[in-house]
């Protein structure tokens, strides 16, 4: 195993998940909200 | 050893009509799944290191039930979009002798064999928190025998998950150790 990161904890008004891919090298990201407490990060 | 993340949870509706976002978006749908007995469902995106679930209560009676009710599954998914926390957060040993990085109660779901169990963090009556849990038997998706194995090819191209951030109203009373947590590559 290769460490590559941490789960991280923040502070916010509402719950919501952000899952960062592959170091997130290409900069993207999607905001699935309101469908999902979700931001995926590429 | 220790553990490290092995899948996320997102509680959603039933049905998880928002998996379609992500299908649209680029991610591929692995197999969905139900635990009988629990009286959950889920459809599930697998990916190298880890997997992602959006999952729902079908059977209010089975989750409010016997040894379901203390893993606070309902008043998560009950309350998700207020007080309730929608998130589980699962890790596995990184090798034999890996334990979970919280203390645990041993939860012994009805739809596994009588041989195996979670270990379900003791916090897991705590609704504002994650469900956080342990998998001794957890492996990654890329390790499935391949006759086994999920789809892990995106054509958004993602393969590991790499970083995993929780935003909470609560984070000033953080899961014990959650933030030492590695994500296997």
């Amino acid at each position: 195993m290769v460490a590559a990161g941490l789960m991280e904890l923040a502070s916010a008004d509402a719950y919501l998940l952000e899952l960062g891919f592959d170091g997130e090298r290409s900069g993207r990201s999607a905001d699935l909200r309101p469908e999902l407490p979700l931001v995926l990060q590429w | 050893m220790g553990a490290e993340l092995d899948h996320v949870f997102v509680l959603t509706e039933v049905g998880a009509p928002g998996a379609t976002r992500l299908c649209d978006l680029g991610l591929t749908e692995g197999s969905s799944n139900a635990h009988p007995g629990q009286g959950t469902a889920c459809r599930r995106f697998f990916f190298g290191n880890a997997m992602l679930e959006l999952l729902w209560v079908e059977h209010e009676q089975a989750v409010r039930a016997g040894g379901v009710r203390r893993t606070g599954l309902w008043q998560r998914w009950i309350g998700r979009c207020g007080a309730g926390c929608p998130f589980g957060i699962c890790t596995r040993p990184t090798d034999a002798t890996g334990q979970p990085p919280f203390t645990t109660w041993d939860y012994r779901p009805p739809y596994l064999p009588a041989s195996r169990s979670i270990a379900m963090a003791r916090s897991s009556a705590r609704a504002i928190e994650p469900l956080l849990f342990h998998l001794p038997f957890g492996r990654r998706p890329d390790r499935v025998p391949t006759t086994r194995r999920e789809p892990l090819a995106h054509p958004l191209g993602c393969r590991q998950m790499t970083r995993l951030r929780l935003c909470s109203p609560h984070a000033h009373a953080p899961p014990a150790r959650c933030a030492r947590w590695w994500l296997p590559v």
